[in-house]
């Protein structure tokens, strides 16, 4: 008798802890997201068109890597509808997203950003890149030194070029990943200082006028970025590791940037290393 | 600047470091000390090891940042090692003495935890995934507190015995259920295709781990295996090779690594050299650097949100409840006693090893945030410290194994003589029994100390003994004489029984009729064929220990009549030794321990 007792209060005290789970708020084990606007994923990016990234118009974003990987995200937060603003990149930087969910703009988590903005787990890897034109060889960083340089104003990039590199021929800053990269079309400058993915893709679509001489050894991961407190950091975090578990951002690398994401970065884009120099 | 303040600041240019030495400097001084502080407080180790990973993470002081991929992508081979490691630990010949019992045990303690999971998850508002996984993590458990019980000497009982089998099926049926559900997750297939694939997956991984990698461990450490470091290289190549296999069929690798610690179980017995070189290393670095990894994801401010304590609390209710009514189950459907009730629940309520594997995957494919893993990890830091208080108590209370039911393979001395060229037939006697209990052969020279021992022919004898997976350097046991050397270092080194090469039976005489401590084995005539049939001619007294040696040593134990078809015999002590006409027998006298005058 005494057996049973026991078993029917163990049975008992299962039963009540199921019965307080299932009161009170539900959750997703993937973490909840709450857009701003319900039934829609808005999303802020810095430039349209960015070869690769973002293809179309402001108005109508039509294809690229990050606008397939906004897609991808509201599908996966049961969303129906895609808004997608576009906000100067140095303004997404110190946090201005213009009320969107997120921002997906090529960007790097860095102590100052994290001030103002958090950021996802990382979807992409990016090593600076040099884009140069055709025929234009750098093969170690003594050579990139002597080069002259275009590279985005308001980027890491920008810290890694004075820092790592520090050209003794003339920088240009720019406002734009297109504007560096036309700078090095026009002859205006030797080379563009890029991340990989975004160099990858322009070269792709240049018709062979512009190649990626090599990448430098050091990795910048891009990621979402979110309005600073937000409580959908855990949820955006939980679809880009499923994301990248079920092959879908390699698949997107592969499609719209021309890169093979197996492994680490693009594994036929020569290496410059920088360490001990 | 004047001349000496120039030079000062060109000696002292200090730079930021750079390369890896100082997050793997950070990395090992938390897996030094981590568990050295914590157990000061009387809490595990472990929870040292994942409080060290927070602190040193980026939700710490950012040491080891959030888009470091080395500490992370060692974790991920410390976790395999975890794995391997709790198949190779897991004591099979208990499983298999207690099979019924462990049988429906195992199915009540993976399905009540696993319903109560899965019924949870979805009350709670987790998708059919999510909740699925939830309850098969639930359902697992770790062995963590064994070896409490062991030191306690209640290996053996029954209850203990089921609880240990238990966690073949659990931890084996909670890596299943992660592979289907990662496969539906990540695949893009349907639910048929995916579980057939996994279905066939595990096939492959079955039979790659249990048919063919046995036989290849046994060719490698028979042929090719002298060299220790080779063994424990061989023994990592194992866990990998299974790993990666596993992985070609979209299965995670951790179950190839758990099914190949179950496969060289046999192979690799727990208080042998090999076992004790896989342990270090893992205990040293593999696997403190998979917890520290796994302390890197824990998010203080996550962990202490209410939130994330009502899913822990859920969850520790859904594990303890469906883990206490299945103990509880027992005692009408086994017939356990209490005790043995309370042993079981705190065998089986500690989650670590499957648990940690199944979560972080589930982290890993995004079916879990971080507030699920912090919740499990609350979870796991409550089990353990629980299941660690609440043992000693239960286990006290179980009965005290009767004197004699000892295991007699466990520590099998190997008696050598110095001065004469061990025999492999010997060795391979002492090894036998001791794979009879998964135990060890301790090789140890017994001299008198007029004659000392001359070591030219000990990398011969070792060399030879490694060969047969004998797999320990040569002691040295120096006494009055040798007969007094055999005993006194049965004793010292705890060994459970001893076969001693005695061709001309010396040894045999000098201890005939003296008061032993255990079962004495003395390997007189021997022949170069497998030992396949024994025959036992006792003399009434001692025919049980006789019969059973004849069971561990030989395949088959004939009848005395049968006697022409023997090649094994064994005797009492202090008799002749005979044979079966041709001298083509090996003959073992055995000296069982009772009567006679102790000659100390």
């Amino acid at each position: 008798m005494r057996r049973h007792r026991a078993v029917a209060a163990a049975a008992l005290g299962l039963a009540l802890v199921l019965g307080l789970g299932a009161c009170g708020s539900k959750i997703d084990a993937g973490g909840d997201f709450s857009p701003h606007h319900a039934g829609t994923l808005t999303v802020a990016t810095g430039e349209i068109p960015l070869v690769g990234l973002w293809n179309g118009t402001p108005a109508h974003p039509d294809g690229g890597f990050e606008y397939e990987l906004a897609r991808k995200l509201a599908y996966h937060f049961g969303l129906a509808h895609l808004e997608v603003v576009v906000i100067p990149f140095s303004r997404l930087v110190e946090g201005h997203l213009g009320g969107a969910d997120l921002a997906l703009s090529d960007m790097t988590a860095t102590a100052s950003r994290e001030k103002v903005l958090d950021f996802s787990v990382p979807y992409l890897a990016a090593t600076p890149a040099v884009l140069v034109r055709s025929g234009q060889d750098v093969a170690d960083l003594k050579t990139a030194r002597g080069l002259s340089w275009a590279v985005g104003r308001s980027t890491t990039l920008r810290d890694f070029l004075d820092t790592t590199i520090r050209p003794t021929g003339r920088t240009v800053l720019t406002s734009s990943e297109s504007e560096t990269s036309r700078a090095v079309a026009q002859h205006k400058v030797d080379a563009g200082l890029l991340d990989l993915p975004v160099a990858s893709a322009i070269a792709q679509a240049s018709n062979g006028e512009l190649t990626v001489a090599g990448q430098f050894d050091e990795n910048d991961d891009v990621s979402a970025a979110l309005p600073q407190g937000s409580d959908n950091v855990p949820a955006v975090d939980s679809a880009i590791r499923s994301l990248t578990a079920d092959g879908s951002i390699d698949d997107l690398a592969q499609r719209w940037l021309g890169l093979d994401l197996t492994g680490s970065s693009a594994q036929d884009v020569p290496v410059i290393r920088t360490e001990g120099q | 600047m004047s001349p000496l303040a120039l030079m000062s600041t060109q000696l002292v240019k200090l730079e930021s470091p750079k390369g890896p030495a100082l997050p793997f400097l950070v990395l090992f001084l938390v897996v030094v000390g981590g568990p050295m502080i914590i157990e000061r407080f009387r809490i595990p180790g472990i929870i040292g090891l994942l409080v060290g990973g927070l602190l040193i993470g980026p939700h710490g002081l950012g040491v080891v940042g959030s888009g470091n991929t080395t500490v992370p992508d060692l974790g991920d081979i410390g976790l395999l090692y975890l794995m391997f490691v709790a198949g190779l630990e897991l004591d099979l010949r208990l499983v298999h003495a207690h099979r019924k019992a462990t049988a429906i045990y195992s199915a009540l303690t993976f399905s009540l935890p696993m319903i109560a999971g899965t019924v949870a998850g979805l009350a709670i508002g987790f998708n059919a995934s999510a909740a699925v996984l939830l309850g098969s993590l639930l359902a697992s458990h770790t062995l963590v507190v064994y070896p409490m019980i062991r030191e306690m000497g209640r290996g053996d009982d029954p209850a203990v015995a089921t609880g240990v089998g238990a966690t073949v099926v659990t931890d084996t049926l909670t890596l299943v259920v992660l592979a289907v559900v990662s496969g539906v997750t990540v695949g893009n297939s349907g639910g048929l295709e995916i579980a057939s694939q996994v279905v066939i997956g595990l096939l492959a991984v079955g039979v790659g781990c249990f048919l063919v990698l046995p036989r290849i461990a046994r060719v490698f450490l028979s042929r090719f295996g002298k060299a220790r470091a080779s063994r424990y290289v061989f023994a990592l190549v194992t866990m990998l090779a299974a790993a990666t296999l596993a992985e070609l069929f979209g299965i995670e690798g951790i179950v190839g690594a758990f099914f190949a610690g179950l496969a060289l179980n046999r192979l690799v017995p727990n208080e042998g050299d090999l076992m004790e070189r896989i342990e270090f290393f893992g205990g040293a670095v593999f696997v403190p650097i998979f917890l520290v990894s796994v302390g890197l994801i824990i998010d203080p401010a996550v962990m202490a949100d209410p939130e994330t304590l009502r899913l822990a609390a859920i969850f520790i209710g859904a594990c303890f409840g469906g883990k206490a009514l299945a103990a509880l189950l027992t005692r009408p459907l086994l017939g356990y006693r209490w005790p043995e009730v309370g042993v079981l629940f705190s065998l089986t309520i500690p989650q670590a090893a499957a648990t940690l594997a199944a979560t972080i995957v589930g982290y890993d494919i995004g079916l879990f945030a971080t507030n699920v893993v912090n919740a499990v990890l609350v979870l796991i830091a409550v089990s353990l410290v629980l299941s660690a208080v609440i043992t000693p108590i239960f286990t006290k209370r179980l009965p005290i194994p009767t004197e004699g039911a000892g295991r007699m393979g466990r520590r099998v001395l190997l008696a050598i003589d110095p001065h004469e060229p061990l025999r492999r037939g010997t060795a391979e006697v002492a090894r036998r029994l001791a794979v009879s209990d998964d135990g060890i052969v301790i090789p140890v020279v017994v001299a008198a100390d007029e004659s000392l021992p001359s070591e030219t022919t000990w990398p011969l004898t070792e060399a030879m003994l490694v060969l047969l997976g004998i797999d320990r350097h040569i002691e040295v046991f120096i006494d009055t004489s040798t007969g007094a050397g055999v005993r006194h270092a049965a004793h010292s080194f705890h060994c459970t029984s001893v076969v001693a090469d005695d061709p001309a039976g010396v040894l045999h005489d000098q201890l005939e009729g003296t008061s032993v401590d255990q079962p004495i084995l003395f390997v007189g005539a021997l022949t170069a064929k497998q030992l396949n049939r024994a025959v036992v001619m006792g003399d009434g007294d001692d025919d049980e220990v006789l019969e059973d040696l004849a069971r561990r040593l030989a395949r088959t134990a004939v009848p005395v009549r049968d006697h022409e078809a023997f090649d094994l015999l064994l005797q009492p002590a202090g008799r002749a030794q005979e044979s079966n006409g041709d001298g083509d027998v090996t003959c073992v006298r055995v000296l069982t321990g009772s009567g006679g005058s102790d000659d100390s």
